[in-house]
């Protein structure tokens, strides 16, 4: 609405004269000439840039076009990536057995809502490519004579922990809205490279992109461009803390057997805590599953060696192993854990009772097959952002933080923050403040940080704890601290409610 | 460290705003010098500087205007929840100073005037506003008897917030708003409020604490509910339609609504047809 193509030819003296004459003008017209720049280039303005059109950018343009207070802002978001067809879900409709992408996330329930906020879920919903996740089976290497699953996380029906979606479905049923709403221009292959943040509010923010002569200017630019963010180092006071775990996450899609008497087959998530790194299986349908294999750099590269029967068979070593069962030390770290469980159910009697009474004898899953070229790893690590936000500047997603996989929350995290700033941006544009009103900013910093800190910290803790190699602690210690954290979980129900309120993202 | 920031900041910014101030409407003030400062718009419109407390009432005095006209059903129903609020509403602030709460009220396409005693406040105003685009904004380096003069009865609202209890006299100050509004057009206030309490939190805990530098408020200008509402009520031609208790954070830096007045608080009253 606001767009206007301004065009600055003359020197910055002429420049100064223009706006004296319009200040004086009787009807109070103002152009755009906050930012007066020693260069002069063509500059285009939009109300919102957003840099980076992955699922937490594209959520972000989705839902700002939707804001009541919002409408009519002029919204830019820049993907450094092409347009892909895999965002067609025409042709995902049409050929209903294609397969399975590689890459697929556990959608929370509080993300869930988001999506359907913005009109996305019902596309998925559509296509039938979400499919919900009943029951989360955690079992650890070292289970040692108890053996099997030693852990059942069971959410109700109606109050499924998570969905799991490819990110090519989310991506497409969010473009598919961006392409709907007329005031979000995408440009595809546009890699912002350079900004000019402001120090003052008067002035509006630059963004450059690689080898384009147009510049734009905003009044609030958001980075949602992963975890690399170029927005994030052009923060001023930024500090940022991350360090690389090493390990990598190695995906595939997979063919499982499944026991046919499973009250909840193809709706079980299994995570196993093995040896070099958790192994989680999230469920697409019946027989196939997506696999997230976290493991160390030298067995990833191993791993990327072998013929898909190889890596079947190391996939099938790797879930039933049952390395140190032997080993006298780590049964008596088993037996601690086992008293340790009485204790606690004789304090923590709770309405599931039942659910901790069931006998759980549930056997890992079978894998058979793998889907042709959907083998890939990624590297993994930490991150966090000091500053969230600055002047006319804001992160969401992976760009303000990055964590583990082994708890399907990063993308969670992100579409949370899309809401909270949202919601703040929401607030105060209705209050006449400025679209980067720095007050709403620091709320959104405020609420997003209290929310994600905890999370971070907590499976960072947990990555730590089962963190596959720690030579410094000798592993019946491990063992026993894996095997208490994860009896703790099953008996205590208070725990576990906590657990799998947080994992699906609701306020407790 | 986080915290010794902050008394700086606020205890310069209550410096800053008594200095702007003071000076205030030239009739009814016995004018002060104006301190120059340096740098002077860095501090009005550094939102996360010394004025942040003028800049993070924003939303609660904006919101306590837009809903003191929907109530008086000045608010165009289909503007009614958009950022459209305050379309066609001829708006007066009084005491503008730099444009903190005039711009936002422009923002939301209030027709909105500021005035202000100060010429140099007027410049920041002035040069600030050249963010907004298209929206309609005027300011004037008078004072409200100047205003007044040739504006008699030509504004749907008049805001004057937190400039009641640098104003000597009080009496003249509002009559003078008052003349430049239509009937029926409403009058906001925001003020602290001359109690015990407001003694005790700014003048004694805040200047002994060293949060606001001593000297900075004169208590004795401050001005109760209950003698404003009689000023309003019995000179004025005005009715009072609410008064709401306000407090103030420093270390979040948050306002809110209580249920007391003893120590700030937000007036809405409506001249009388
Ligand atoms: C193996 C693995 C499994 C995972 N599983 C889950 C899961 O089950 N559940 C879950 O919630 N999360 C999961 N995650 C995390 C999740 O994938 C990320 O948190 C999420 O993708 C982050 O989204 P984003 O949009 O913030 O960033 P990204 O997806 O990284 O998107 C960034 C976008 O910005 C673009 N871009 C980058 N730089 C620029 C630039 N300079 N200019 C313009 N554009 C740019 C990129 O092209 C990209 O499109 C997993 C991660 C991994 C590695």
């Amino acid at each position: 609405m606001y767009q206007r193509m301004i065009f600055i030819s003359s020197s910055r003296t002429h420049l100064k004269t223009n706006m004296m004459l319009l200040n004086s003008s009787a009807n109070r017209l103002h152009l755009s000439l906050g930012n007066v720049s020693n260069y002069s280039s063509r500059k285009k303005y939009y109300d919102i840039v957003i840099a980076g059109g992955g699922m937490v950018g594209c959520a972000m343009a989705c839902k700002l076009s939707k804001e009541a207070a919002l409408s009519g802002m002029s919204i830019l978001l820049l993907e450094g990536g092409p347009n892909r067809k895999e965002y067609d879900l025409f042709a995902k409709k049409n050929t209903l057995d294609k397969p399975y992408s590689n890459r697929v996330s556990a959608v929370s329930k509080s993300s869930v809502q988001l999506l359907q906020s913005i009109g996305a879920w019902q596309i998925i919903e559509d296509l039938g490519r979400n499919n919900a996740v009943k029951e989360m089976r955690i079992w650890n290497s070292g289970a040692g004579r108890s053996g099997g699953i030693n852990n059942v996380l069971t959410f109700d029906n109606d109050n499924d922990l998570a969905y799991i979606v490819e990110n090519d479905t989310i991506l497409g049923a969010l473009f598919k809205q961006i392409n709907e709403e007329q005031n979000i221009t995408v440009n595809y292959d546009t890699r912002v490279n350079q900004f000019n943040l402001p120090d003052s509010n008067r002035d509006l923010a630059t963004v450059q992109v690689a080898n384009g002569e147009i510049s734009f200017e905003t009044s609030l630019l958001i980075g949602s461009d992963g975890y690399g963010s170029k927005v994030r180092s052009a923060i001023s006071g930024q500090q940022y803390i991350g360090w690389e775990y090493s390990q990598r996450a190695v995906v595939a899609t997979l063919h499982i057997q499944s026991d046919e008497d499973d009250t909840y087959k193809g709706h079980v998530a299994w995570q196993k805590f093995a040896q070099l790194g958790p192994v989680a299986l999230l469920p697409l349908d019946d027989k196939t599953c997506s696999l997230v294999w976290t493991t160390s750099y030298e067995e990833a590269n191993r791993l990327a060696e072998l013929s898909d029967n190889e890596f079947i068979d190391a996939l099938n070593d790797s879930l039933s192993e049952e390395k140190e069962s032997n080993n006298t030390s780590l049964l008596l770290a088993d037996d601690a854990a086992h008293i340790l469980a009485k204790v606690l159910n004789k304090y923590c009697q709770s309405n599931d009772e039942n659910k901790q009474n069931k006998k759980i004898k549930s056997i890992p899953p079978i894998v058979v097959g793998l889907i042709k070229d959907s083998r890939a790893s990624f590297p993994l690590g930490f991150g966090h952002a000091c500053q969230y936000v600055g002047q006319r500047v804001a992160l969401v997603g992976d760009a303000a933080h990055r964590i583990h996989p082994l708890a399907g929350q990063g993308v969670n995290l992100g579409f949370s923050d899309v809401t909270e700033l949202s919601n703040q941006l929401n607030q105060s544009v209705l209050t006449g403040a400025d679209i980067g009103d720095l007050n709403a900013l620091l709320n959104y910093q405020t609420a997003a940080q209290r929310r994600n800190v905890p999370i971070m910290l907590g499976v960072d803790g947990i990555q730590k704890m089962y963190g596959s190699k720690n030579n410094l602690v000798p592993p019946a210690i491990t063992t026993l601290i894996r095997n208490v954290g994860l009896t703790i979980c099953q008996s205590a129900s208070i725990v576990k409610k906590l657990l799998s309120d947080k994992a699906s993202g609701l306020p407790v | 460290m986080n915290l010794i920031a902050k008394k700086t900041n606020i205890s310069n910014s209550f410096f800053i705003f008594r200095t702007l101030t003071q000076n205030y409407v030239k009739e009814t003030v016995n004018a002060h010098e104006v301190e120059h400062h340096s740098n002077m718009k860095e501090y009005w419109w550094n939102s996360n500087g010394p004025l942040n407390a003028l800049h993070s009432f924003n939303p609660l005095r904006v919101s306590f205007i837009i809903n003191g006209l929907t109530n008086m059903k000045k608010i165009e129903t289909k503007n009614i929840g958009t950022r459209q609020s305050l379309e066609n509403i001829k708006i007066l602030d009084v005491g503008c100073g730099g444009g903190i709460l005039t711009e936002a009220l422009a923002r939301i396409d209030g027709n909105v005037t500021g005035i202000d005693p100060s010429k140099e406040l007027i410049t920041i105003a002035n040069d600030h506003s050249v963010i907004l685009r298209n929206k309609n904004i005027i300011y004037f380096n008078e004072s409200i008897e100047e205003h007044a003069l040739s504006n008699t009865e030509s504004y749907d609202a008049i805001v004057t917030s937190e400039v009641l209890e640098h104003v000597s006299n009080k009496y003249g100050f509002l009559t003078k708003c008052i003349d430049c509004l239509k009937p029926g057009g409403s009058l906001f206030v925001t003020t602290p409020n001359r109690t015990i309490c407001s003694w005790l939190s700014v003048i004694v805990l805040g200047e002994t604490l060293n949060f606001i530098p001593k000297g900075t408020h004169e208590w004795e200008k401050f001005i109760c509910p209950h003698e404003l509402q009689s000023i309003l009520e019995n000179n004025c031609e005005c009715d009072t339609i609410s008064i709401n208790g306000l407090s103030y954070d420093p270390f979040t830096n948050r306002w809110s609504w209580t249920d007391s007045t003893d120590l700030s608080y937000a007036l809405h009253a409506v001249k009388r047809i």
